[in-house]
């Protein structure tokens, strides 16, 4: 009996194990990951210091890099640590004020905590005196200080601001002004709220996407201040021009409307710039995100351009970022909290980042890791994170490294390079990892005149300013020192050439199929014509062009200039090169064949690919007077370098529509219809190509699966 | 007659297909609950005693306690108090199982008050030196045999997982004494606290938690399950050795899992207002276990923990040892361990310390191309003859011994490619004869014999990938920088069987190079489980198997080095690298402990994880100077800009003459204290706020001051961030 219902079990178990087995595409596969990978590499820290790279792309394709980190996790104090008799029930926002003392409030309890400098209890603030009455502030979630000790209360669910002293004496209310600029429908909620130096008052309101309230130092209101604006695709915006246009008015009435991202938070500097923080600029969560760093001049207008800036990680996981917080330290150093990931990143005031520390997404435990990171607030040298689950503030110190790196970029952005070189050449020292102190010391040996130091510094950091500037020096030096000689041997150059040709021309016989090949660069029509009737075309040369024109493009993608360059010329891939140009060159020739032939064309497919490979040799020349030209001019001068292309590879489709036209016998109308049907045919054998290169890799993956699940039951028995 | 013997081969195919299918399948020995068994427990008793304890049995609690005879104190194995009784069930039980339902596959927690004590669902026996108590988990049908045995300086507690009786339900895993270790949440601090070995140490004092902060932390013995580790973007520091402990005013508790530590964890519950108690205690792993994801084609993803149906038969033993007055403290936990570890012959005096230890990295893959065709190949970072500048660079700084591990000199360097690294070095770093290896330099050779991508040496991947418990391969992807998600390539475990031979191929292949030993960094701090081998269940077997490995080539006079080394591995170093000088800093961890060193200084020389890499320097010298540890340093020759992509992160700040003065002025400020405590063992440490205050054996007090203000002890100003060394007379 027992056997047999044992038995029963034995098979359950294993049928119910073998059942998820036969569903598990990933689960035979798992992708797992361990910290660290490598020894000799341990972190001291719960968290992994990074900071990103702009590489030749510029931000848009920006890398994370290990670095030393720039701040590590002194503790986290919750109530115990603060002295407080009580459990805290949920911080909602932390302020640092300019003596050093730190404010937590607690707007689950209607309290807020006051610290000193080394973080002990100074006082508790549990409701606000009113003469006999008592004000509570339960569901606050915004707070700041002013210079004379006066806290500001975001009072969130009772649609109010207080305002009271250090020792919680009330002082006064601040409602929702009556103004015809504030729609009836607006639902006033302060969260967030931060006085600039001349006592305008600025205050976010939950779900309100306006902008911050202004108010005058008198209390009035001025306006919405600095609203985002929506962005729109190339798509979305014809979409909604259609929709204007044709649809009628219930339809319309049914569309959704699309509003600004609303702000999550705000701070101010000392020169009264508003930097406001928006904590999802996407509505999809696998977006790259933009411009959710606004740093607004009085006027509302956004001094740090960052549109097009990515302030958060630029790979996301799976959770779309977060950035909660934001605060900005006296020699303007930039603190944004992105509460998803627990990540804080430090910025200068030219977008440059410094680092990235904390850790958590959202399941942090430890010391300098977050499960609700909340609020961010810099006090000195320490940053602040308070996490309204855990109910605790992390403090994090600046290492001994993030602080020469502050002090070496505040230089550096002061203007002093002179004075920021030897703390750069310590910090090289200290990380060789970090994009600034390659910009950095590039500037500085600019500076101290040392340019060939600084080029080659300002290549490892990607700095192409920087580099065109030493650049432009040592090649007018060159020019200068060197003018007679390079006159001379320029002269000198031309005539050996001149000289070299005629003697080849008297002592060489050129084949004639090379002197066709060659001629069509100079009589295109004639050429064409004569290969049609005689056939003068070569398979050889066309390849050996082709393959010419291949080795050019590796070569001047390879070896353009510096200043040049989009991408790193070590990561270019030949076989990609190879689909772009000697593939589109079969493939032009291929599609215009079949269509050239239903539409009566006299061209072999033969004569075509002949008549496109020779057509590039202008390319090829062009290739070459690039790649020469990128290393010797600057960026500024890169019209002339464009002109030049562009002329070439204008010269290039006139050659091929005269030999196409020849090679066919079209009149030039039917040759351009014939033309757009090649174009349209391209793009279907491409869709063609990708959606059968798609099922072959389903295909794949599927033996795959069946193999391995296969070769699971008959080595582990199911 | 063709088409009869496609037919033959066919049928002979298929006939052997299946009797492979009938490997593992039906071959499963289970031990079935008893239905009928009786309830026999007789009445509370003394049941053993020797010189110093004796072990009461209790009846109404279904549990035993020993008293100390010298001094009167008792050590309830639940506990206790008279003033204010504890209710809670999980508190009380002597056992807790974690349970699966067969039929479901979900998991639940089966305490021994509620399902058996209270039912009187239990059966005691006298044994030699104890009592063996049988606990009836009536309402899942499972009964767990635990042997209690007095010792002369300790309590054995024992389970052998093969008596267990199950039927429909289960068992995952076993706590054993939840609450033996434990301290009361309104108890003082400092009086009373846990001692989790985490990292290097960590001890918890008493608190009562806030409501969101996570009360239980449950880690992994030797980390986690290298070949199926859980998915966190947080870095810890994983459990290296099997000892946790409490103190409670006077009296200690320190406990020590002699059997059975691959397959545990140490669980640590914290200021939970519902227990009222804090405690910390070992759960053993019965069925391993593999979380899987299913993946459906509307991009719904399914994650369950599925379970293997074998269980993990090895014998758990964990010793209790009773601390008293002055030992009844961190210093006596490790005391008590050390003595545990000598007594049984697992540790025993090594080589002389040695204040350099330098591991330097050969090189590592990059990308490249050749005329735009991408490729990846060796970049060379150090060659033999930079390492032998190197190395007479350092010899020169003190006149002393140094210990120099080569590191990634393989042929992918130090990315993970063929096992070991091919097994040999590649001639792109020159020769390994090119190195001067003098008496004052141990060389030693690093090989990591646990992971690879590529088949070679003798592995290939499509039989040497170890088995998850599904019968699945883990494919284990490098971390991304900023995320925990996978960003170029992955590798594997190898099968653990495969292990061995991969060593003796390395074994035969030093004999031939002049190098003083080899460095296992993987072997010797990460475990794993392969389930190829029902052996190798839940990383069972792993100390067994180090152990063997390392006493190979100690028995050929070979050295070993290992890093952050495991507690089976530590103890067979002939130096660790990497020691652990932090805890995993967890919110509820208040103070860290130079635990780990405090075991083994004076025993094996130890040297701190690279100090040009820490996130500041001077901590981390403070962290050597506070244990009287080596310094280590991770070394290159030459940077590339290629290296900012590399998969590793210790480039930043490695390269030898970028740090040349910075050794030299270590050198000169530790070299002379170094000296006078080199190999001698620690008696005490003690920490007051910001001053760690280390004793040494020979008489030298170390005070280290981590602060960032002066402190005075007397007429001593001991500066911020300094320290400064006591004589006594």
């Amino acid at each position: 009996m027992l056997v047999s219902k044992n038995r029963r079990v034995t098979e359950l178990f294993k049928k119910l194990i073998s059942k998820f087995a036969l569903i598990l595409v990933i689960g035979l596969m798992i992708l797992n990951l361990t910290t660290p990978v490598f020894a000799a590499e341990k972190n001291q820290l719960p968290f992994e210091s990074y900071s990103y790279w702009n590489n030749y792309a510029g931000t848009e394709n920006k890398k994370a890099v290990n670095n030393r980190p720039i701040y590590k996790v002194r503790n986290s104090i919750d109530y115990i640590s603060m002295g407080l008799p009580d459990q805290l029930k949920q911080i909602t926002d932390i302020f640092c004020d300019e003596e050093g003392f730190t404010y937590i409030l607690d707007g689950g309890k209607s309290q807020i905590i006051i610290l000193d400098k080394e973080y002990s209890l100074v006082n508790n603030i549990k409701e606000l005196n009113n003469e006999n009455n008592k004000i509570s502030f339960l569901g606050a979630k915004g707070l700041y200080v002013d210079i004379n000790g006066e806290i500001y209360i975001a009072d969130t669910d009772n649609k109010r601001i207080l305002v009271c002293d250090k020792n919680g004496n009330y002082i006064e209310t601040l409602y929702l002004p009556k103004s015809k600029l504030i729609p009836e429908s607006f639902n006033y909620k302060p969260i967030k709220l931060v006085k600039d130096s001349k006592d305008y008052l600025y205050v976010l309101s939950d779900g309100s996407y306006y902008g911050a309230i202004l108010y005058s130092p008198d209390g009035d209101f001025l306006g919405f201040y600095g609203a985002n604006s929506v962005k729109k695709s190339i798509g979305e915006a014809l979409s909604t021009l259609f929709n204007k246009l044709l649809i009628n008015n219930d339809k319309r009435a049914k569309l959704e409307t699309t509003l600004p991202f609303q702000f999550t938070d705000l701070c101010a500097d000392k020169k009264d710039f508003i930097y406001t923080a928006t904590g999802n600029t996407s509505t999809k969560n696998t977006d790259i995100q933009t411009g959710q760093i606004r740093k607004l001049s009085p006027g509302g207008s956004d001094v740090l351009d960052s549109d097009s800036i990515n302030y958060g990680d630029s790979e996301i996981s799976v959770k779309s970022q977060d950035i909660l917080g934001i605060d900005v330290d006296d020699n303007g150093f930039l603190y944004a909290l992105d509460s998803t990931y627990g990540h804080i990143f430090v910025y200068d005031q030219n977008n440059n980042n410094l680092g990235v520390f904390g850790s958590g997404s959202r399941e942090g435990i430890q010391n300098g890791s977050f499960t609700d990171a909340i609020a961010i607030a810099v006090n000195g040298d320490d940053v602040l994170v308070a996490d309204g689950t855990l109910n605790t503030v992390s403090i994090f110190e600046c290492t001994e490294y993030g602080t020469k790196l502050k002090e070496a970029q505040t230089l550096v952005n002061d203007g002093d390079y002179n004075g920021a070189m030897p703390l750069w050449k310590e910090l090289y020292r200290l990380d060789k990892q970090n994009q600034l102190v390659y910009i950095g010391l590039a500037k500085s040996y600019y500076e101290q005149g040392d340019y060939e130091k600084a080029m080659d510094f300002a290549k490892r950091g990607y700095d192409k300013e920087t580099y065109a500037l030493a650049f432009t020096i040592i090649r007018n030096d060159f020019i200068t020192n060197n003018f007679t000689l390079i006159v001379v041997i320029t002269i000198l150059l031309i005539v050996i050439i001149v000289l070299l040709i005629k003697y080849l021309k008297k002592k060489i016989t050129i084949h004639q199929k090379i002197k066709t090949a060659i001629s069509v660069l100079t009589h295109p029509a004639d050429t064409f014509a004569q290969m049609k009737l005689k056939g003068g075309g070569s398979y050889i040369i066309a390849v050996i062009i082709m393959f010419l024109y291949y080795i050019t493009n590796i070569i001047s993608t390879k070896y353009k200039g510096f200043c040049y360059a989009t991408s790193d010329p070590t990561s270019i891939n030949a076989f990609l090169i190879l689909l772009r140009s000697v593939g589109i060159v079969v493939l032009f020739s291929l599609c215009y064949w079949a269509v050239s032939t239903v539409m009566h064309g006299l061209g072999k497919i033969g004569e075509i690919f002949i008549c496109v490979c020779y057509s590039f040799q202008p390319l090829i020349i062009a290739n070459l007077i690039y790649v020469v030209l990128t290393n010797v001019m600057l960026p500024s001068e890169i019209a002339f370098l464009d002109l030049f292309m562009t002329i070439m590879m204008g010269y290039t489709a006139f050659i091929l529509c005269i030999g196409l036209m020849k090679i066919s016998d079209y009149e030039f109308g039917k040759f351009v219809g014939v033309s757009v049907l090649t174009v349209a045919g391209i793009v279907i054998v491409l869709f063609i190509g990708t959606v059968v290169f798609l099922l072959l890799q389903l295909l794949w993956n599927f033996f795959i699966t069946v193999f391995q699940e296969t070769y699971k039951v008959i080595t582990f028995g199911g | 007659m063709k088409l009869k013997n496609h037919i033959i081969a066919i049928i002979s195919i298929f006939s052997i297909l299946l009797s492979l299918c009938g490997c593992n399948s039906n071959n499963v020995p289970i031990n079935w609950y008893d239905f009928g068994a009786e309830y026999s427990a007789f009445s509370s008793c003394k049941v053993a005693e020797n010189s110093r304890f004796t072990l009461e049995w209790d009846k109404d609690s279904a549990s035993v306690s020993i008293f100390d005879k010298n001094n009167g104190k008792i050590y309830t194995t639940i506990p206790r108090n008279e003033s204010d009784p504890i209710t809670h069930p999980q508190v009380l039980s002597p056992i807790m199982l974690n349970c699966i339902d067969a039929e479901t596959l979900n998991t639940n927690t089966e305490n021994a008050i509620t399902s058996c004590i209270k039912k009187g669902a239990f059966s005691a026996e006298k044994i030699d030196n104890g009592i063996k108590v049988t606990y009836y988990f009536e309402n899942v049908a499972i009964s767990v045999p635990v042997y209690y045995q007095l010792r002369e300086d300790s309590l054995l507690v024992e389970i052998h997982p093969d008596e267990i009786g199950e039927d429909e339900t289960l068992v995952s895993s076993i706590s054993i004494l939840p609450f033996f270790c434990s301290i009361d949440n309104n108890s003082e601090k400092e009086q009373n606290y846990l001692f989790v070995p985490s990292g290097s140490g960590a001890l918890v004092y008493p608190k009562t938690i806030g409501s969101g902060i996570t009360s239980m932390i449950s880690e992994e013995m030797y980390g986690v399950d290298a070949q199926s580790p859980n998915y966190s973007d947080s870095v810890t520091e994983s459990i290296r050795l099997p000892v946790y402990g409490s103190k409670n005013v006077d009296r200690g508790m320190c406990a020590i899992i002699e059997e059975s530590a691959d397959t545990a964890s140490i669980v640590t519950n914290i200021g939970s207002s519902t227990y009222r108690y804090s405690s910390v205690y070992a759960s053993f792993c019965i069925r391993g276990s593999q979380l899987s994801t299913a993946s459906y084609m509307d991009g719904f993803v399914s994650k369950k923990t599925l379970f293997c149906q074998e269980k993990i038969n090895n014998t758990i033993k964990i010793g209790f040892y009773p601390l008293n007055e002055d030992n009844a403290d961190y210093n006596g936990m490790a005391s008590a361990y050390r003595n545990y570890l000598i007594s049984n012959k697992y540790l025993s005096k090594r080589e002389d310390d040695t204040l350099i230890n330098a591991t330097i990295i050969g090189g590592v893959l990059e990308n490249k191309s050749f005329l735009g065709v991408p490729y990846t190949g060796l970049s060379v970072l150090t060659s033999f003859d930079d390492v032998n500048l190197i190395i007479s660079d350092l010899s020169s700084l003190n006149n002393k011994n140094i210990n120099v591990n080569l590191m990634g000199f393989g042929d992918s360097g130090l990315d993970i490619e063929k096992p070991a690294g091919g097994v040999d070095y590649s001639s792109k770093f020159g020769s390994i004869k090119n190195i001067n290896n003098t008496d004052k330099v141990s060389l030693y050779f690093n090989f990591d014999l646990l992971r690879f991508s590529k088949s070679g040496s003798g592995i290939n991947k499509l039989f040497g990938i170890t088995r998850n418990a599904i019968g699945g391969r883990n494919k284990i992807g490098y971390q991304n920088v900023a995320f925990s998600t996978a960003s170029g390539g992955h590798y594997y475990y190898i099968r653990r069987s495969y292990i061995d031979k991969l060593s003796d191929k390395v074994f035969k292949k030093i004999k031939r190079w002049d190098i003083d030993g080899v460095s296992f960094d993987t072997l010797s701090n990460k475990s794993y489980s392969d389930y190829y081998d029902s052996k190798y269940y839940g990383k069972s077997d792993t100390t067994k198997q180090v152990t063997e490995i390392f006493s190979k080539y100690k028995s050929e006079n070979y050295k070993v080095a290992s890093y952050s080394a495991n507690a089976y591995a530590a103890v067979e170093s002939n130096i660790i690298f990497d020691v652990p000088t932090r805890s995993s800093n967890y919110q509820v961890y208040d103070e860290d402990i130079p635990f780990y060193s405090m075991v083994f200084k004076g025993y094996i020389p130890m040297a701190i994880s690279a100090i040009n890499l820490s996130e500041d320097y001077d901590i981390a010298f403070l962290k050597a100077v506070e244990s009287g540890l080596g310094i280590g340093y991770t070394l290159i020759n030459d940077y590339n800009m290629e290296l900012i992509s590399a998969k590793q992160n210790m480039f930043f700040s490695s390269v030898y003459q970028d740090l040349k003065n910075r050794i030299a002025n270590d050198v000169n400020r530790y070299d002379s204290l170094f000296q006078s405590i080199a190999n001698k063992r620690i008696l005490n440490h003690d920490e007051i706020g910001d001053l760690h205050i280390t004793k040494f054996e020979n008489g030298i007090t170390v005070y280290t001051n981590f602060g960032n203000h002066d402190i005075n002890i007397g007429s001593v100003t001991i500066k911020a961030k300094d320290f400064f060394v006591k004589e006594d007379a």
